[in-house]
């Protein structure tokens, strides 16, 4: 079996942070959960995760402690490749695009659908690193069939010019 | 007439009793403190941490099947957040501890039963 998605959670409401794990990690995920944006930051220097679910607000619990959105950039600048999901009790269309433009593949409204929403976002970052994997495979492949074209070209020139091939 | 749902705690915990208490008292302990910080953030007339608190209160609500605290925790937001209105917080703050109290009583029961 493949290893199962590395799916982090930093939310630093208790009850909030236990629903998404208990409901990630009943979707076969691997999930970490975070209280502090902090805390995350200082596990990247050694974990990798594939997918991040980021709270907006992270400053409820502690005053001092960065929001979601320095969380996101500085993320985003460790690692690129790992896809992050906003999770928010904001219903702003201002704040959706805000994050998304530092980077955030999408944005969920805490609230009774935020866990159906989230599968499905989950499941739409998973098509997009399919469709991702298979152009990179056809692209190897056009490469490797141009070079065998090429090759067979050359042969059959090879075979006119030495008289092996009688056209 | 019943003052809370769990409908969706039912159904996001597939039926598991112990999950479905786990987060009935995780609210059971939340909810008294965050009205007490709510309360005291509008004497202070700190509405942007009052704003923060009932942000965070909101969805918690919702899953305990609050309605009908949905719309007073959500119009604390607004206010506090808007600083529009702040004349009628003492009011709605009052009326959300009081109906609050009541539901966390019959989750508690509830609760006890699984």
């Amino acid at each position: 079996m493949a290893n199962p998605l590395k799916v982090y959670v930093v939310e630093d409401d208790t009850m909030q942070g236990e629903m998404v794990k208990d409901h990630l990690s009943g979707k076969g995920y691997s999930v970490k959960l975070y209280n502090t944006g902090e805390a995350f930051l200082k596990e990247l220097e050694t974990e990798n995760p594939d997918i991040l679910v980021l709270d907006y607000n992270l400053n409820a619990v502690d005053k001092t402690a960065m929001e979601g959105i320095d969380i996101l950039k500085r993320a985003k600048d460790k690692n690129a490749d790992m896809e992050v999901v906003m999770y928010s009790g904001q219903d702003s269309i201002d704040v959706a695009v805000d994050t998304m433009r530092y980077g955030a593949f999408d944005y969920v409204v805490k609230g009774e659908v935020a866990f159906t929403r989230l599968d499905f976002i989950i499941g739409k970052i998973r098509k997009q690193w399919e469709l991702q994997a298979n152009e990179q495979r056809y692209r190897k492949l056009s490469t490797w069939l141009i070079a065998l074209i090429g090759a067979l070209i050359g042969a059959i020139i090879v075979g006119i010019i030495t008289g092996s091939i009688v056209v | 007439m019943a003052l809370t749902d769990l409908t969706f705690l039912t159904g996001f915990t597939k039926g598991d009793n112990a999950k479905m208490k786990k987060y009935i008292n995780m609210f059971l302990d939340i909810a008294p403190k965050s009205v007490a910080e709510m309360e005291q953030y509008n004497i202070e007339k700190d509405f942007d941490r009052l704003k923060v608190v009932a942000h965070s209160l909101k969805p918690q609500v919702s899953y305990m099947g609050i309605k009908h605290l949905e719309t007073t925790i959500k119009e604390i937001e607004l206010f506090s957040g808007s600083k529009t209105n702040t004349e009628s917080l003492p009011e709605r703050i009052s009326y959300f501890k009081t109906e609050c109290a009541k539901a966390c009583e019959e989750l508690s029961a509830a609760a006890a039963k699984l």
